[in-house]
């Protein structure tokens, strides 16, 4: 029996690059897992890979996501199977506001699982009471998706999103990047609020801070040159701290 | 057999109800056009001479006029002596009962969300009242009447106001303008006419309920309104749901005089036949359509969404004659598969003060050229006149053409002309942003271009604007694979 | 690199090279042809004259062309962007005046991938005379990741004169990023009225705002002593 998530041997390349070289995980049902490594470890291109960027060639490998064969399916099945990125530059659509986009999402996941639509007043209210949590003002939710906002409100964007659409699998890339430090404080949120035994996380960040004070893994993986290196817990960011990856490359 | 000839025969017969009285031959002109075919169509309106004569003056002209080739639209010539100029509507080949009408079709209409009612309608389905309309058209006929509207088919407007369609009929977009509106100007079938009194401001949209009805207005349509001193109208032309018609060419006119401090909307949803997937069929538009602000403060303003034929060549237009006078065009084009559209507007500053704005968005996908062509002109007595126009292009796929075309002119020193115009395609991070929060890639190719067209959608009636947010959802439909 | 018959200018520069040339007086037709990897920095002063410009750049080739059109004249640049990364920068000042036709035409043709076109165009037109802008820019199908732009901006400076412009972008590809804007109208009221509240006459606060506009172009010049030349020439003839 496999893990609820299980990545085997995979390999992954964009354009002719190769970046994931052979990497193994196993992930379970509720538990936070962080990923670090140097620049160009591959970490962005794992999460992309799952998600199914087409950006990403998978060239070996396999992955089962809850007993099923994910790169088998499209982005938004996976999606819909419970899969959420929290992307570390989201993108601009003009012209389409976050607050219709965000029902169109929720209701392509009810869709495909079965349920019915739910309707505009009943989505707006969860909308309303979930956007506080995050300190979202109701303007902010009639703007354009990420048109015109901050660094800071595009994070917030994007942990709301998560906390809308409730997925069982959150990415979290490099949620902290880029922000000053106040908006450092509250992009860990998502995590702080929705942390539970059903959902599963995947952190990246450089910021050992953050992961400390916010994240508070239970799991943290080192990528170095494509592959996972090492596998352990905090201990292993306060490593990282002390002496870089130093002694990673070598095991590499 | 003979049975299945008799019923047939009745469908024909039912149409006699609406007025025809002779039998079926004597009801078609012979193909082609002639004078002969010209008086004959006259005459079936039971017209009076001088609108024989204006139909025969436009014919002669016609003849001397070539077919214009400047559009970036590429078409089989078309043999105008192979057309019915008058025929009676085709019930008799038409679908009986709306479990008759092609499965696709009703798919589509529920797609769109036409109300039941309606589309028995759209699809031609050969009864008559089908639905409740019929009298809902009477009752807001008799409530306009009250308050001096004048809403009804131009061959009943010439038959009840010669006066004013005397006055009007050609002042806008005379006969002698282009190649097919002086055809339309000899043929014209039918259409609407609409004349708003002084210091009326008409209580409701003049809507496609009216015209399921009220309308089998044919090929050559020519629509007529005024709308006298202080007064308003916001009018509808079509709707979102494909309409079902076996002539091929269109050519029609739409007129509108706005007096003194007077306002009218015009909002068009076109989306006749686009002709099949690889480009086969469907219907050429050829429109001309203009405005004439006569008056001071007079406002006229064009809205459209045209998803549908497969050829569009069409630029409503504003002459901006009286001070003040503000015009304004709103478009959203989308072509798909092998369709071609040129399609834009003309803003003709002539008064002092005269301001106008153009919004234009291109969408073209599959194997579709998409054309915007526009025209500005300052003319010398445009005094302190301003325009603005902003064209945006979207391409979706890599085999489709966008192609944007204004001129401006500008003869007034005091005068300002701007013009921006952006193409780009929809970005592969746009998609993968939607998709990876669960929507399919059409769904996020519609959601991304009804964003695109916001500031055009906005423009439309409310109703309308709901219905035209999913037809672009199905216009749309198999443009990424 | 330069050969002169009195009907044909043809100009080559050869792979890598990097050259600079000023052209004064216009034959009917000027060939330019910029290798690979080249670079061409063309200044040309066109007046009262009648030319096709004609310019194919190669892979990596940047080609950057200032024009200085005055009086009556028809003048037309055409440039093919053959080679992959070609880069073409045209910007193009016009001035007309008294009974004047000036006319100027450009179209650009992006046929290689990744291949970037930038056109600036600043006119102006006084007394009764007539100009116009034809501009097109081109993508043919299959393209890739092209980048194309053309603006264009005019003064009109009197009752009797007038300005037509046609911008036109023709795109057959979608891997594209174009744009383009024209803009025709008179001097801003506000700068105007400014400069007079600091105590410039009229038509000194006017010829200064002229030619703030269209050296905006020429400033690209970088032999000063041929800038300041062209300046002047432009406000002398324009009847500034």
């Amino acid at each position: 029996m496999s893990a609820w998530l299980e990545i085997k041997d995979l390999s992954a390349k964009v354009g002719e690059k190769e970046i994931l070289k052979g990497l193994s995980l196993s992930v379970g049902k509720g538990e936070i897992h962080v990923l670090m490594g140097p620049n160009g470890s591959g970490k962005s291109t794992l999460s992309n890979v799952l998600c199914g960027d087409p950006m990403y060639e998978v060239t070996g490998g396999s992955v089962t996501f809850k007993g099923k064969d994910l790169l088998a399916e499209s982005i938004e099945e996976r999606a819909c199977d419970g899969i959420f990125m929290a992307f570390q530059r989201p993108v601009e659509i003009p012209g389409v506001t976050m607050t219709t986009f965000m029902k169109y999402a929720l209701n392509a996941r009810r869709r495909a699982a079965g349920l019915s639509e739910m309707d505009a007043v009943s989505f707006i209210k969860r909308l309303k009471i979930r956007a506080k949590a995050f300190d979202i003002s109701e303007e902010m939710l009639k703007r354009p998706v990420n048109v015109g906002f901050s660094g800071g409100e595009k994070k917030r964007m994007e942990n709301l999103q998560m906390a809308v659409l409730e997925p069982d699998f959150c990415i979290l890339d490099e949620m902290d990047a880029g922000l000053d430090v106040d908006a450092v404080k509250v992009a860990g949120a998502g995590v702080q609020i929705m942390r539970g035994p059903e959902r599963t996380f995947f952190v990246i960040s450089h910021n050992i801070g953050f992961l400390r004070e916010q994240i508070k893994p239970d799991f943290v993986h080192i990528l170095v040159g494509g592959r996972v290196v090492a596998n352990g817990g905090t201990e292993l960011m306060d490593e990282v701290e002390k002496n870089g990856f130093s002694r990673f490359y070598k095991e590499a | 057999m003979a049975e299945e000839k008799l019923s047939v025969r009745d469908a024909v017969s039912d149409t006699y109800k609406y007025g025809f009285t002779t039998n079926v031959a004597s009801e078609t002109a012979p193909k082609g056009l002639s004078e002969d075919v010209i008086r004959f169509i006259s005459a079936k309106k039971n017209e009076p001479d001088w609108l024989t004569e204006f139909r025969l003056k436009a014919y002669r002209h016609w003849l001397t006029m070539a077919e214009p080739h400047w559009g970036m639209i590429a078409y089989d010539p078309i043999d105008y002596q192979d057309i019915y100029y008058y025929s009676a509507p085709k019930t008799a080949t038409a679908p009986k009962k709306l479990e008759d009408v092609d499965p696709e079709l009703l798919k589509t209409y529920d797609k769109l969300g036409v109300p039941l009612q309606e589309r028995a309608a759209l699809a031609g389905v050969a009864v008559d009242a089908v639905f409740d309309s019929v009298s809902v058209a009477t009752t807001f006929r008799e409530k306009l009447a009250e308050k001096g509207i004048v809403f009804c088919s131009i061959s009943e407007a010439v038959q009840l106001h010669p006066d004013l369609v005397r006055r009007f009929l050609g002042s806008v977009v005379p006969y002698t303008d282009n190649f097919f509106a002086c055809l339309n100007a000899a043929v014209f079938s039918d259409g609407t006419f609409v004349y708003i009194p002084k210091g009326v401001r008409c209580p409701m949209e003049l809507s496609t309920y009216f015209r399921i009805n009220a309308q089998k207005t044919g090929q050559f349509e020519r629509t007529l309104i005024i709308a006298d001193d202080d007064s308003y109208v916001s009018y509808l032309e079509g709707c979102t749901a494909p309409q079902r018609d076996e002539n091929q060419l269109h050519a029609a006119i739409v007129e509108i005089v706005v007096m003194n401090n007077a306002e009218v909307k015009y909002s068009t949803v076109q989306n006749w036949y686009p002709g099949d997937k690889n480009g086969k069929g469907g219907i050429y538009n050829f429109v001309t359509k203009r405005g004439l602000c006569k008056g001071v403060n007079a406002k006229l303003s064009w809205t459209q969404v045209e998803t549908g034929s497969a050829l569009t060549w069409k630029y409503p237009s504003c002459v901006l004659a009286g001070d003040n006078s503000r015009g304004e065009f709103y478009s959203v084009a989308i072509t798909n598969n092998y369709q071609q559209a040129d399609t834009g507007t003309k803003m003709i500053h002539l008064g002092r003060g005269t301001t106008s704005t153009i919004v234009s968005k291109g969408i073209s996908a599959g194997h579709s050229q998409n054309t915007y062509r526009g025209l500005v002109r300052m003319g010398k007595g445009a005094e302190n006149a301003r325009n603005f126009s902003q064209c945006d292009s979207l391409l979706i796929g890599g085999s489709c053409g966008a192609h944007t075309l204004p001129n401006m002119v500008s003869a007034n020193p005091t005068a300002s002309v701007e013009h921006e115009a952006t193409t780009s395609k929809i970005s592969d991070e746009q998609l993968y942003y939607c998709r990876q929060r669960g929507l399919s890639a059409e769904e996020s190719v519609s959601l991304i271009v009804n964003g695109f067209c916001k500031d055009v959608m906005q423009k439309l009636p409310m109703e309308f604007a709901i219905e035209a947010t999913r037809l672009v959802a199905v216009s749309l439909e198999g443009s990424v694979g | 690199m330069t050969q002169n018959t009195e009907k044909r200018t043809v100009v080559d520069v050869a792979e890598r090279e990097t050259k600079t040339l000023v052209e004064t007086v216009l034959s009917a037709e000027t060939v330019v042809s910029v290798g690979k990897g080249a670079s061409l920095t063309h200044y040309r002063l066109a007046e009262d004259a009648e030319n096709a410009l004609t310019v194919r750049l190669d892979a990596g080739a940047s080609y950057t062309l200032i024009t200085l059109a005055l009086g009556t004249g028809k003048l037309r640049i055409a440039a093919d962007l053959a080679g992959e990364g070609a880069v073409c920068r045209s910007d193009v000042v016009y001035a007309a005046t008294d009974d004047e036709v000036l006319s100027l035409q450009t179209d650009f043709t992006h046929n290689a991938d990744k291949t970037v076109s930038r056109q600036l165009v600043k006119g102006a037109a006084n007394g009764r005379a007539k100009a116009s802008f034809e501009g097109r820019i081109l993508i043919p199908y299959d393209k890739k990741e092209i980048d194309g732009s053309q603006q264009h901006r005019a003064l009109l400076l009197s009752r009797d004169c007038e300005i037509a412009a046609v911008p036109r972008l023709e795109i057959y590809a979608d891997d594209v990023k174009c744009a383009h804007g024209s803009a025709v109208g008179s001097l801003n009221a506000e700068q105007l009225y400014y400069m007079r509240a600091r105590g410039l006459d009229e038509s000194e606060a006017r010829r200064l705002l002229t030619t703030a506009f269209l050296n905006e172009v020429l400033d690209g010049i970088r032999d000063e002593a041929l800038r300041s030349d062209w300046e002047a020439q432009t406000a002398e003839r324009i009847g500034l």
